[in-house]
Parts: C-alpha cells; structure tokens; sequence
C-alpha cells in the first residue's frame, strides 16, 4: 500500500536498521578486534579481511532481534492502527473487502522487510568496501576474492545469489512474525498491545530454542532456524534447515493468518 | 468469542476451518513418528554385524547429529574431545571411500571441515580462516568430531566389542532408511556400558544410528545417527580440500603428536590396575590403551603445562583419591570416567570404565612415580 | 431505501439496540433523533456491516446487510462518529487514498471528483497542511467529503455538524437539502433536537437502545386542538370565552378550540383586542420529550 511510504516512520525504522551495521563496522574498522570465532556476530571476524561479505554481518546484526521488532511493531500497527485512528472503518465502508485488507496489509509487510533489507544490503556492502576495503582487482568495487564458510571462493555472481537468497529467505522468516503480529492487531484496538503481544511470542520462543529442556517442540518454534540463511554461504549450499524453517513459516503463517480472518471477518468494529 | 450474532455462523464456521488446518498441520509431525516402525528385519545378526564390520567402502553423503549428555567440565586443550560427549554436533559428511572423504562441523555461524585427501589431512577451520595440512597417517591420534559419524563410529565399536555378544533388536527408521538393529552388551564387568545398540541399513551394511546407553541408565546418553544420508557417492569437487596453494602445512596436528615428540619420560608399563598394555607405537611413550574391548582404557602423560589445568578441572569437578606419591581425582559421568592424577608429571586416564578401575590405576600410577 | 427488522444488538449484559424496525423511503431525509448512548451509533453501524447484529434483518437499497453489504456500500456515501483520517497526510491526499482503496471511481477522474467534493463541503482551498493541523469543522467538512466522493445515493451521517461553528452548521444544512433535492436519500442521526427540526422531513426517535417514535415531521407537528391567543384584555377573553381557557401567561392564553378562524372572527365580534393568533402546534421538542424517559447519562439514585 502507498500509504507505507507516505509515512516518515517507516524510512525512520529503515535509517536505523542501517545504522546498527554502520555503527558496528566503525568499531570494527577503528579497532580491528574480532569477536572471537563462533561467538558475537555472525561473519563478523570474516569482514575484517573481506569487506565485500559485510552484507552478510549486517543480516547476521539485525536479525535476530532489530528486524522482527520493526516488523512487528508495523504488523501490530496495522490493523489496531487504523482502527484506533477512525480509517478502519472507512475503509471497510469504502467498501474494501475484510479479506483483502488483510492481504494488503500483508503485502505492505513484505514491501517494507524487503524495502529495509534491500536498504541495509546497500548501505552495509558500502560501509563494508570503504571501511575493511574488498581487494579489489584493478579498481573494480565487486573484490574478487570472497571465501564461503567453507573456505571456497565464492564469485561475485554466486554472492550476489547468495544474497538474494538471504533476502528472500530473511523476508520468509519475518511472515511468521508479521502473521502473529496481525493476528494479535484484530484482537485489539491497540497497536502497541498488539506489538508487545507478538514481541512475547518471540522472545519467549528465543529462550526456548536455546534451552535443552524444551528440545522436544525446538524443531516447531517460530525462530529456530532464523539463522538457518547462512548454510547459504557454505559450500555446498546447506538447505535442510532453509527448507524447515521457510516450512515452519509457512505453517505459522497460515495458521496465524487463518485466525487473523477468521476473528476479523466476524468482529464488530466500534472504533 | 463473541456474543452470538447474525453471522456467528460464519464465524464458527470460519473458526472451524482455521482449527482444522491446525489440526492437519499439527498432526503431521505426529502421524509421522507414528508410522510404524518397519516391520522386524529377519537378518540374522551375525550376517548384519559381519555387514556393518565390511561397510568401509561404502560411498554416502548425508547429515549426521550426534548428541551426548554427559555431564563433562570442559578441558583445557581438550574440549574437541569433551565437547561431542557433552553436547550437540552437527555435521555434514561425504564418504568416497576411506581415503577421500569430509566432514564438516557446523556450528552457528562458523564451520571446521575435515578433508582426507590424497594421503592427508587437510583442516579448515572459518574461525581462523586457515587451511592447514596435515602430513602422513598418525598411528596414534585423539578421537576428532569425523569419528562421531555413525558408520565410523559404528564401526568402531563394533571392532572394541568383537568378544561380546549382539543380539537383534527391532528396527527403526532412520533418516528414511528402515534399519535393522543390533545390541551388544559387553562381558566385561568393568566397563560402565550396559549396551551399545547400532541399527543399520540391512541390505548394504551401512550404519545409521547408535546409541550407548550406560549401566543403571534408561536413556541413552550418547546418541549419533543421521537426519539424512543418501548412498552416492560424492562430488569430487566437493571433497577436494579448498584453494590448495594456499595451505598452512603442519606435522604436528594435535595434542598427542606434540607431546609423544617429545620423547621424555620411559615408556608406560607394561600393565596398570591388572590390565595389559594393548598397543605399542614405536616413539610414542607417553600414551597407551589398556583393557580389553569396550573396557579399555587410555592413558596419557602430559607435561605440567599441559595438564596442570586440566587436573584442576577434575579435581574441582571430581572425587579425590588418596595416593601415596601425588594427588589424584577421578570424575565419573557414568559412561565416561576420568582420572587425573598429578605427581611429577600429570596422567590422564579415560575409559568407559568402572571408577573402581580407575582407582585401582591411580594405585598403580602412584607407585610408579614413587 | 433502510428496512430493519427486529434489530437486536447486545453487548455481553448491555442491550444497545433494542427491537428496532426503521423505515427509510427513498428521497427522505431522515433524522434520527436520540440522547447520547441510545444506540445510534450502533445502529448506523450495524447499517453499513461495521457491527453485527445479534438478531434482526437490515435491507439498504433492496440489498440484504450484512450478508451482500457489498453490493450497497459503493452506492453509500458515509460518516460514521466523525471522519477518520491519516493524520500525517494532507486533505487531498487523504481523499485519493481513500478513493483507491475501494473499487470503482475510475483513476482518470478521481481528481476532478475530489476537486467537486472539496468544492461543495467548501474546502475548495485547502492547502497541503496536513490534516493533523485542521480544525475540528474542517476535519468535519473533509470527512463529509469523503461520503460525497462517489456522489452516492444514500447518505448515512452520524452526527455531520459536530464541531461546526452555527454558519457551518447552515451551510451543511444546505448542501444536504439541495442534494436531497437532486434525489439523494439522506439519513443523519444527531441528538441535536433543532438540527433535524431544521433539516428533516422525517423523524425516528431513539431511546434506550428502542426506536420509539417513528413518522413524517409534518404529522408529528399537528394542531393539537388549541389556539394560542395574545390580547392585552385577557380578562375580557377568559370572561367570554368560559371555561374554555385553559392556560394564562400574562397576556398569552392558551384557549380549547378546533378552529382559529373561527375563533378570531369570535374574539372580534366581542370587540376583543387581538395581537396574535395562531393555532398551537406540538413542537418536536415537546413530542420528544413525550415519548422518552429520561436522559440517559442520568443516573438515578435506587432511594
């Protein structure tokens, strides 16, 4: 919807999901301290001789919790937001269909996830050339040596899929987030309730995954396999996980967005 | 819900659909460990452990897990070994044939890949982001995460376990694969293992999962098998070590080379707590398996600055045994019991075996020092 | 043009809306009159599908609510409890956001429509403030706006003249009438009394969540049968007129009789002074009063 880039906010939560990477990579540059292998960030100790794969840290920095928070703040706003702000029922007497507001509002999540990935990607691939420098052959800005996880040189053309398959999947792994999130925006007029809801869920399902004793419903949480999109930087790729968690995804957003319909379809609006 | 109204109809209806679709999709993960396990494979168990024994040659790439939950302090300079009996690994594997293979370990963001290649060893660890090259056979070596895969692993006890009995157990499916199974319990009373059961595809040979579940224990509490494994043989590409001109070349690969380079101290005796030395390495004297079958043991002498830490952690962790010429500790998980003993030197002993054992090698050790 | 029938709405314990049957005919202009918290609002939202009755049927323009609501909406123009609008956004681009999200209203001629119907609420000249900066009357303008976009055939207004300053409320008054007059069935609830006095032909009277009132304000305005007389010799009237006076207020009376006419041609055969004469009307403030209980937000003691 062309309401979304209408609103100062949302290049704001854009701004800043860049601005944790930049920030994090001055560090990085002025310091040249790695975090130590296998811990802080991912591909964070790699950037230090490669800047070209600084797109991949900057995924690894804003995903796990900056990303998901901007998407549900927005999802959670969307349907609460206009209702406590009086457009919702104009809307539905415009007429537009329950349904397919709903839809748009999802498609408005996904514009803005690839928007904010797309705008972290570039501003990330920047800050990493200028800052750690790439190796560049002859003053070409692509480096020609980016090594995969796995040590294999990856070409230019393969980081670029590898990317985009990054972005695809990162922009998978935000429809569960985006689906509660909506769901809990039908429920109440209140965006910020709605936010705070899907925020619950998640952060209770991080402390899940990392505790041993829930290993039984692990493989079934909404995050387990969020950070499933590096075995895209292994070589050979490493899809088992990509594939589970973009099919946890789904499940979670269709079950999530069925109830979402199936409550708003239904819901008296006296807003 | 709401109070009724004109559409609640609807509503109920829509409520149902939704319910529904999560009742197929929750049921999914259910029916599917329900599936009946295949039916008893009727393989006789000497020709399936004479199969699995065979299985070597066995091209396979697959995904393996392994999980151990004992409840094992980190060791310094040690935590390759400690690490899979304590926690969960993950690991990619492609088999060409004994000397052609990787094994990946996955963890997080980072990996260490294992390549055998052309008469060596080859190491790439992303953390350090160095490919390093390890020269010749090692008679000798600690256990590395590449032995934790299951037809390896399998294997490998199977050959400790020659003296003991396997008796057929029912089958399961593992990784796609409706596997028969074999348990062996081991004769010897010395050994904390109550039984190893090792299930395998029947009409190949190749292992697929084993458990180790010891005495006075319901569950297993080691576990490895594959979430995955495809019987073809691998890439060449793939199992071709990385950038080759690029390598850190080393002679030195682990922990027991440098310290048996060394060349101090006499060789181990002969026997330690009643038990007979099994093998003897020419220049390696300061390491050695005792025992017979799953209840052996190893035993290791390492300098001061090596073992000092480790020592503390199993005197922290562990039980003090009183000896005459040192201190010494044993620390029983109970699968894995070890011992650390410092006298002039610092022995470290490890084995599946009762902490009785043990002590009666602390025992032994003590004199030896004397 | 509206038939509800039997229209319940409770919520949990609370009974908002309470057996109504509405009838709307086309080319009304119907005024729905009730204190704050009689169901009004609930009731224009049940009409427009916002809100589900728990009983009852509703039928806008020959089309079943809320089963095919979409079949009617695109052909409503409505205002529902003030206008909603994106406060970050301007006016104008608050009326093109709204007329592309729904179906219908071509793209080609969406701003000559929205030129029009800023022009007729009388915003023609509004800047690109955003709207968070409007007034309360403009706010109020824009959203009727909004309702006139599509230039619908029925209009459903809840409360249109909230916020307006008195010639707002006039020109409001205007626009409606000279739609209506161009053939727009025009429905407002408001419980402003003078308001729909002003503007309506037709009147429903809500109270307590029950429409208890319901008919043409030409016929809840009848003579009741008495003449209002004004003369500075009352004494004289009463003397005359005997026992058929039934109110004094100086040199008001209040007199029983079914004809003025007549009555004045009496008064000045007598010689009677008169000052006024006209028959007695029901006010609809009196027919209002008559037919509700008490004000709503009063709340009784239980003594």
């Amino acid at each position: 919807m062309a309401k979304l880039f209408r609103r100062p906010r949302t290049y704001v939560i854009a701004g800043l999901l860049c601005a944790l990477p930049f920030v994090v990579a001055v560090f990085l540059a002025t310091t040249r301290i790695p975090p130590p292998p296998g811990q802080g960030g991912a591909f964070l100790s790699a950037v230090l001789s490669n800047g070209a794969l600084y797109p991949a840290a900057a995924m690894a920095l804003v995903m796990p919790v900056f990303l998901p928070v901007s998407v549900a703040v927005l999802a959670g706003d969307s349907v609460a937001g206009e209702a406590s702000q009086g457009t919702l029922r104009y809307l539905l007497i415009r007429p537009v269909g329950r349904t397919r507001l709903l839809v748009a509002k999802l498609v408005a999540l996904i514009v803005f996830v690839l928007f904010a990935i797309g705008a972290v990607l570039l501003t990330s691939f920047l800050t990493g050339i200028t800052m750690f420098g790439g190796e560049p052959a002859a003053g070409v800005a692509i480096p020609a040596d980016v090594t995969s996880l796995s040590g294999v040189t990856i070409t230019p053309f393969g980081l670029v899929l590898r990317l985009l398959a990054t972005v695809v999947y990162i922009v998978i792994s935000m429809l569960s987030v985006a689906a509660i999130a909506l769901f809990l925006s039908t429920l109440t007029d209140s965006g910020l309730g709605a936010a705070m809801g899907a925020l619950a869920v998640l952060v209770t399902s991080q402390v899940l995954v990392t505790l041993d004793a829930a290993a039984a419903i692990r493989p079934y949480l909404p995050t387990r396999y969020w950070l499933a999109w590096i075995d895209f930087f292994r070589d050979p790729m490493l899809l088992r996980d990509v594939e589970r968690g973009a099919g946890i995804q789904l499940v979670f957003l269709v079950v999530l967005l069925g109830a979402a319909w199936a409550n708003f379809m239904t819901r008296d609006i006296t807003n | 819900m709401q109070p009724s109204t004109v559409v609640s109809g609807q509503a109920w209806r829509r409520w149902v659909v939704v319910i529904v679709i999560v009742g197929v999709l929750c049921s999914v993960p259910i029916v599917l460990g329900l599936r009946p396990a295949p039916a008893a494979t009727t393989a006789d168990p000497a020709t399936l452990r004479a199969r699995m024994a065979a299985s070597a040659g066995l091209a396979f790439q697959g995904y393996a897990q392994s999980s151990g939950l004992l409840p094992l302090p980190s060791l310094p300079n040690l935590t390759e070994i400690t690490r899979p009996l304590s926690s969960r690994t993950e690991m990619r594997v492609w088999y060409a044939d004994r000397d052609s293979w990787r094994v990946d370990v996955i963890d997080g963001a980072t990996e260490r890949d294992t390549y055998q290649y052309r008469g060596s060893q080859f190491i790439w660890d992303f953390g350090d982001t160095r490919l390093t090259q390890v020269i010749g056979e090692q008679p000798v070596r600690l256990p590395r995460p590449a032995d934790l895969v299951p037809p390896d692993l399998v294997r490998r006890l199977l050959s400790l376990a020659a003296g003991d009995r396997a008796e057929p157990i029912t089958g399961k499916r593992v990784a796609g694969i409706d596997a028969a199974g074999l348990r062996l319990r081991p004769v010897s009373p010395d050994t904390t293992i109550d039984h190893v059961d090792v299930w395998a595809d029947p009409s190949s040979g190749l292992p697929v999962q084993a458990e180790v579940t010891a005495k006075g224990g319901e569950r297993p509490v080691f576990t490895s098998r594959f979430l995955s494994v495809e019987m073809t043989r691998p890439d060449a590409k793939t199992i071709t070590p990385p950038s080759l001109d690029d390598v850190q070349v080393t002679d030195a690969p682990d922990l027991l080379s440098q310290i048996s380079a060394r060349r101090r101290g006499g060789q181990l005796p002969a026997t330690l707590g009643g038990e007979q030395r099994n093998t003897e390495v020419a220049g390696l004297t300061s390491a050695g398996t005792y025992g017979d079958g799953l209840a052996q043991f190893v035993v290791l002498r390492l300098p001061g600055r090596f073992g000092n830490e480790a020592y503390d952690r199993i005197a922290t962790y562990g039980a003090d045994v009183h000896l005459d010429g040192g201190h010494g500790a044993v620390l029983a998980t109970g699968l894995l019991t070890i011992l650390a003993v410092r006298a002039e030197r610092i022995y470290l002993v490890a084995g599946f075996v009762q902490p009785a054992v043990l002590r009666r090698v602390a025992a032994d050790l003590g004199r030896l020092e004397r | 043009m509206i038939t509800t029938n039997g229209l319940v709405k409770t919520y949990g314990q609370v009974t908002a809306v309470d057996g109504v049957d509405l009838a709307v005919r086309e080319g009304d202009r119907y005024g729905l009159l009730g204190p704050n918290g009689s169901g009004k609002t609930t009731l224009v939202r049940m009409l427009l599908g916002l809100v589900f009755a728990t009983r009852g049927t509703i039928e806008v323009l020959g089309v079943p609510v809320p089963k095919r609501v979409h079949d009617a909406l695109p052909r409503i123009g409505a205002m529902v409890e003030g206008p909603g609008m994106y406060p970050h956004l301007n006016g104008r681009a608050n009326l093109t956001l709204m007329d592309a999200a729904g179906p219908g209203g071509g793209r080609a001629d969406r701003k000559r429509r929205i030129g029009e119907a800023l022009e007729r609420v009388g915003l023609a000249g509004i800047d690109k403030r955003p709207v968070k900066a409007y007034s309360l009357g403009m706010r109020q303008r824009l959203g009727l706006a909004a309702a006139l976009l599509r230039r619908p055939q029925l209009l459903i207004l809840d409360e249109p003249t909230n916020g307006l300053d008195p010639r707002g409320i006039r020109e409001i008054r205007e626009l409606l009438a000279g739609l209506n007059a161009e053939g727009t069935t025009v429905f407002l609830s408001s419980h402003l009394l003078g308001e729909i006095d002003a503007l309506c032909t037709r009147v429903g009277v809500m109270d307590r969540g029950r429409l208890v009132l319901q008919d043409e304000l030409a016929a809840l305005r009848a003579e009741t049968g008495r003449v209002l007389v004004g003369t500075p010799e009352p004494e004289r009237v009463i003397a005359l007129l005997d026992g058929r006076v039934e109110q004094r207020d100086g040199e008001r009376l209040t007199v029983r009789h079914p004809d003025p006419g007549d009555l004045n041609a009496e008064l000045i055969k007598a010689g009677i002074r008169v000052t006024a004469l006209g028959a007695e009307r029901r006010t609809l403030e009196q027919v209002v009063l008559e037919a509700t209980t008490t004000s709503s937000d009063r709340v009784e003691g239980s003594s």
